[in-house]
């Protein structure tokens, strides 16, 4: 019941709160997704793993990898909704939905008797993407992905539940500006995103989270959580034969539902240049911009320039700023894609002594690299360092599962590990650096610096931040 | 060396690696190699652990040792420190080096390809550094920013409350460390790398889908060449003050929430029981459950999280519980997980809690054999510890063992009655 991956926390943070004012959207849009007549589809891959891959004619998808050697099974149902879907004046409502479905006034609840087999369970809410999953022994597997399935198909929450499960998101929502970096951050975002629906952060603001109604929550679940709208995907030591059968058997029959459609306007960076005060001893520097979409031509590209610019010790800003320097080890760049954009930032913390010297050599950095000044040597490193990260992260049955989850809903593909490592490998020289130019430019910039106040400030903004929950 | 050799084949006859405890093996020179199989991974992960570590540090050297985890990937007398940097890279950059009280680590996951070249240059950077003086200056800059920059994260803070109450020996305030860092000279350390790292203080442990006679052959060849040196290490007992803890301490730190801990010394617990800490602290907190997560977010939403968990890497052992809550519920977590802890102690876990228990335990571990790395690192510790190595599934048939009066009576000796609460508001 995550809202975020912890190491994207501050990512998140950058689409923060949103105000509820003249919003009237309604919840679920009237229109819906274009739905052309599918064909049923099955397919089986050999690549690192067997995989099969089956689409229904009501739009169910459904991928299973076996690894025969895996000492576990992972199940993930996914279902492509989220903060992105939502109006302002509901924001957060994906994520509640989520927390939600775990409650059951039952002691044998799917959730409960996922757990009495052992299983670890849990669930994360992104902008357009929103997934359970457990991870259980092999024996387990079959009960376990029944038991979830029925656990999100079917919600057994009452206003009670809403109540109790309110104060844990409310909670949750004021852990993420314990941090004056995240807390000042989120207080800057829609200066930067006013127009766009990425303003507001997946778990909402403590006013929409408050006004959403057991009834807005139960229209929300039957408008998304429907077998037209949902990905099974699993990974480990599992029958693929017999799953494929349960899952056939479950969901072939069901009706093709309409999903709501909601329209992505492109975001547009409204500010170039933010400075605050913060009630923190160091300095901070943050350099965003937004990125390309999953789908785009240029993802795979700009992979490849997030290694040569800021990701690990070798980048030329690690490099640059920590080896040769010696400024700060925590300066890090961190990625977050959708189906149609992206954000790339660098970020780093400085002795407030050093920050201009720190702000000025990210700035170079980042400029060189835009005009031309890229070897074929860093391009190839950055290839096989990204190739090898690759290998090691989709290793795990889990990630295996997330990443082909994400491919699924945001490509409408599956990529073998095969494929994904032969993409990376065929990246050429000229696409990372028309991809610097495109999106390292200064119009497709934001640059943030906190500072830290005065001591004598220091009180004054701890009281508006109490009262504001902002800085 | 033909004579360890000899000695690794012998060994590789005798033990069978699959399922059952996977080694260890000592080279003529002192180094100590485990291998794990584990089949269902294309990758391989090595950990290496060089006993010694921070608590052989005096008063005034409190904070310094730690600056050799960076040090040693400042260049070699074969490799500069891009080239140590570029080769880390092209590996997948997984590589963390890190010091504990009771040693120094290296570990980091490769492709099963690329394992030795990967051993040769952990070999290198360990034994071989060149610790030039003008990394230091900058190695000594970026830690004492980073140490500043910790003052900025309460979970950080908490921590170091965690440290000062709990370890009072080993504890010193971040201004004294910054002062011990910025003092400390390049000859020292060189002193400190020349007494400590050495092969018979050294654990290689390796996990992956690599047969036996590969990984052993290739650690003998990389590490085999190393000089046998003259005496053994000896080892410190890593024991320290038993000083009595307050019932409250609190710091301020927090902006919009409080950090709250609430821990204790485990009384005589002995560390072939880790098992049933496990088992113990799988009752308090597991996947979305346990008796803690039950009282404080089921319930009542008071926290969004609660995390059990304990500290076995120095003597006294501690047990503690975390979570964060906003500043006005802190008494109510502090008194519901106080309650619920002393509660263990009086009504133990019956079979229902202790079968769930079981279970969640035997997938945690399941999952963490998937990694290579956890394998290696695990077995690592086991021989820094001098505790018996056991394969996956004598550590699952340890937990099915476990019986209801077994655990009842490991609880009512070893968790006190008196918890020690820290708050970091």
């Amino acid at each position: 019941m995550k809202t975020a991956v912890p190491v994207f926390f501050l990512f998140f943070s950058l689409f923060s709160c949103a105000g509820l004012e003249k919003d009237r959207s309604p919840l679920i849009p009237e229109s819906t997704r274009g739905f052309e007549e599918k064909k049923a589809r099955s397919e089986t891959m050999a690549d690192t793993h067997t995989m099969r891959y089956e689409e229904f004619e009501n739009g169910f998808r459904l991928l299973l990898i076996e690894m025969p050697e895996s000492p576990v099974c992972v199940g993930t149902v996914g279902f492509a909704v989220g903060g992105r879907y939502e109006p302002e004046r509901r924001s957060g409502i994906s994520h509640l939905l989520e927390h939600l479905l775990f409650r059951s006034s039952s002691d044998n609840s799917a959730v409960n008797a996922i757990r009495r087999m052992g299983g670890s369970v849990n669930a994360l809410t992104d902008y357009e993407l929103t997934y359970y999953h457990f991870t259980v022994l092999p024996k387990y597997f079959e009960d376990s992905l029944s038991a979830l399935i029925g656990m999100v198909l079917d919600p057994d929450f009452d206003g009670n539940d809403l109540k109790k499960e309110r104060e844990v998101v409310l909670e949750e929502l004021a852990r993420g500006k314990n941090d004056p970096r995240t807390l000042a951050l989120s207080s800057l975002v829609k200066r930067v995103f006013p127009s766009s629906p990425l303003k507001n952060l997946v778990i909402g603001t403590r006013q929409s989270v408050q006004s959403i109604s057991l009834d807005d929550l139960y229209r929300f679940h039957d408008a998304y959580y429907t077998p037209s709208n949902m990905i099974v995907v699993c990974a480990g030591r599992l029958d693929v034969e017999k799953t494929a059968r349960y899952l056939r058997a479950r969901f072939e029959t069901a009706a093709r539902s309409p999903v709501p459609s909601v329209l992505f306007g492109p975001p547009i960076l409204a500010e170039h240049e933010l400075s605050r005060m913060i009630p923190a001893n160091q300095a901070f520097y943050i350099r965003g911009a937004l990125s390309p979409g999953r789908g785009d031509r240029d993802f795979y590209p700009m992979e490849v320039l997030d290694l040569v610019l800021g990701s690990g010790n070798n980048s030329r800003l690690q490099r640059r700023i920590t080896a040769q320097e010696g400024i700060t080890e925590e300066i890090f760049t961190f990625r977050h894609t959708l189906s149609d954009t992206g954000i790339w930032t660098v970020m780093c913390s400085t002795d407030p002594a050093d920050f201009e010297r720190a702000k000025r050599l990210v700035t170079e950095e980042i400029e060189l690299v835009r005009d031309g000044d890229l070897t074929q040597r860093e391009v190839d490193d950055a290839k096989r360092a990204l190739a090898a990260r690759e290998l090691i992260r989709l290793d795990s049955p889990k990630e295996l599962c997330v990443f082909e989850l994400e491919n699924i809903v945001f490509r409408s593909e599956v990529i073998p590990v095969e494929a994904h490592l032969e993409r990376i490998g065929d990246i050429e020289r000229q696409q990372v650096l028309e991809a610097a130019r495109t999106y390292l430019s200064s119009e497709n910039s934001v640059s943030v610096s906190l500072l830290p106040a005065p001591a004598a400030h220091r009180p004054f903004l701890l009281l508006k931040i109490a009262v504001t929950g902002e800085i | 060396m033909k004579g360890s050799v000899l000695f690794v084949l012998i060994f590789l006859f005798a033990a069978s690696f699959a399922r059952a405890a996977p080694g260890p093996v000592t080279l003529e020179n002192g180094v100590r190699v485990v291998l794990s199989e584990n089949p269902s991974t294309s990758l391989a992960a090595v950990c290496i652990m060089m006993e010694g570590g921070t608590d052989g540090e005096k008063p005034d050297e409190r904070g310094t040792y730690g600056l050799l985890s960076d040090l040693i990937l400042s260049g070699t007398e074969s490799r500069t420190k891009s080239d140590i940097t570029r080769e880390l890279s092209l590996l997948g950059d997984s590589v963390e080096t890190y010091a504990t009280p009771g040693y120094w680590a290296v570990e980091g996951t490769v492709p099963q390809a690329s394992l030795e070249d990967f051993l040769g240059l952990l070999c290198d950077i360990l034994f071989f550094p060149s610790l030039p003086i003008e990394e230091l200056e900058k190695t000594k800059r970026t830690k004492i920013q980073s140490l500043r920059a910790e003052t900025d994260s309460p979970n950080r803070l908490l921590s170091d409350l965690y440290r000062e109450v709990f370890y009072p020996d080993l504890h010193v305030s971040r201004e004294t460390r910054i002062r011990n860092i910025e003092s400390v000279s390049i000859s020292h350390l060189r002193s400190v790398h020349d007494i400590y790292f050495r092969p018979d203080g050294t654990v290689v442990s390796i996990a992956g889908a690599l047969s036996k006679e590969e990984a052993l052959e290739m650690t003998e060849r990389v590490f085999g060449v190393l000089p046998k040196p003259p005496e053994r290490l000896q080892k410190d007992n890593n024991e320290h003050r038993d000083a009595p803890l307050p019932f409250y301490r609190s710091a301020g730190g927090g902006v919009t929430q409080a950090g709250i801990l609430v821990g204790s010394r485990l009384s005589g617990f002995d560390r072939s029981n880790e098992h049933l800490l496990q088992l113990a602290c799988a009752v308090l907190d597991n996947s979305l459950g346990g008796r803690l997560f039950v009282e404080l977010r089921e319930k009542t939403g008071l926290v969004y999280g609660v995390h059990t968990g304990y500290s076995l890497e120095v003597r006294p052992f501690t047990l503690y519980a975390v979570s964060t809550s906003r500043k006005k519920n802190i008494k109510a977590v502090e008194k519901k997980t106080v309650d619920v802890l002393r509660m263990l102690v009086r009504k133990p876990p019956d079979a229902r809690e202790l079968l769930l228990a079981k279970e969640y335990l035997k997938t945690a571990v399941n999952t963490n054999a998937c990694l290579p790395v956890y394998e290696a690192r695990y077995n690592a510790r086991k021989l820094v510890f001098g505790e018996p190595l056991r394969s996956l599934d004598e550590r699952m048939r340890m937990i099915d063992s476990v019986t209801e009066e077994e655990l009842a009576s490991f609880i009512e000796e070893c968790f006190p009655s008196r918890w020690t609460t820290l708050v970091v508001r």
